[in-house]
């Protein structure tokens, strides 16, 4: 299955309209990088499933000190160390991210549900999707570098 | 800064949680997310609510509601176990005078419609910015005050 622009784009609009809501500033958006095989984050990764006419996962990832940084943003209150309560802070915002691109989504004309986010941390994580090719969407935000990385099985 | 602003809020009759007799509204905050649970229980807190518990799931929020009886319950509209709108007409059919408010992202409006036909008395939008803030104090002061 080709990866259409239109497949993409409801998830980088529906990140960029959370991130400006939540930090009062519109982020922005770096090179699209098509990824076949393997690829490192960042630190943490929080990964939400995506499944119904289409199958796939959209995947964001960061860093910790950005982590810290959105969380600060999302609960009005200063992290300056990654802990249980950033790590559900960034599962909020990836629900709050698909959540909205699956309705932008379903308007088109899909119909797709979202499962619950799972999170993974560590240094030298890396993500290696065989069957699916990954799209990777860079944001630049106040917090810091977000990757907005999206797979559909072909 | 936030701060500051929820002392407003604490002031302004509207958003409060105090009820006409000078008591607190008693709220049952329902969400499987820790942190927006933090945030809201924070935030009605900080207004004159009172959090009286704080639940991860729709099936445990069942056995709070009996036990503690609170003035009214913020319930997410996706939760493990027991989804919202099913915990709401459970609730509903046991305390049909409980007052329930949903809370939710863009992209579950069916979600929401089915709560409020089951008796949910209004909605909150996640994420919780400066703006919608305001917007759900008022939306749980009146679910319990009219």
């Amino acid at each position: 299955m080709t990866i259409s622009k239109d497949l993409i784009n409801p998830f980088v609009i529906s990140a960029i309209e959370i991130i400006e809501e939540l930090e009062g500033e519109k982020p922005k958006r770096g090179e699209i990088s098509l990824i076949q095989d393997t690829t490192e984050t960042q630190g943490v990764a929080v990964v939400i499933g995506i499944t119904g006419n289409i199958e796939g996962r959209l995947l964001l990832d960061v860093s910790k000190e950005t982590a810290c940084k959105f969380a600060t943003y999302l609960l009005k209150e200063d992290f300056s160390e990654y802990n249980e309560i950033v790590e559900s802070a960034i599962g909020e915002m990836a629900n709050l991210i698909t959540g909205r691109s699956a309705s932008l989504l379903n308007e088109m004309g899909y119909s797709l549900k979202i499962t619950p986010p799972t999170l993974f941390t560590g240094k030298e994580l890396r993500v290696s999707d065989k069957k699916m090719k990954m799209i990777v969407i860079p944001l630049f935000c106040k917090s810091g570098k977000l990757l907005i990385n999206v797979a559909f099985k072909e | 800064m936030v701060d500051d602003i929820l002392q407003i809020y604490a002031k302004d009759p509207e958003m409060n949680g105090i009820k006409p007799d000078g008591s607190k509204i008693r709220v049952l905050v329902v969400d499987d997310s820790l942190a927006f649970r933090r945030l809201i229980s924070r935030v009605l807190t900080e207004t004159g609510y009172e959090v009286v518990g704080e639940v991860a799931d729709g099936k445990e929020s069942l056995l709070k509601v009996a036990e503690l009886n609170p003035d009214v319950i913020t319930m997410d509209v996706t939760m493990p176990e027991l989804e919202g709108p099913d915990a709401v007409d459970v609730i509903k059919r046991n305390h049909p005078n409980a007052n329930i408010v949903m809370v939710s992202s863009m992209g579950h409006q069916d979600l929401v419609e089915k709560a409020i036909k089951k008796g949910a008395k209004g909605y909150i939008l996640k994420p919780l910015t400066g703006e919608q803030i305001p917007k759900m104090l008022k939306v749980i002061k009146k679910a319990v005050l009219g």
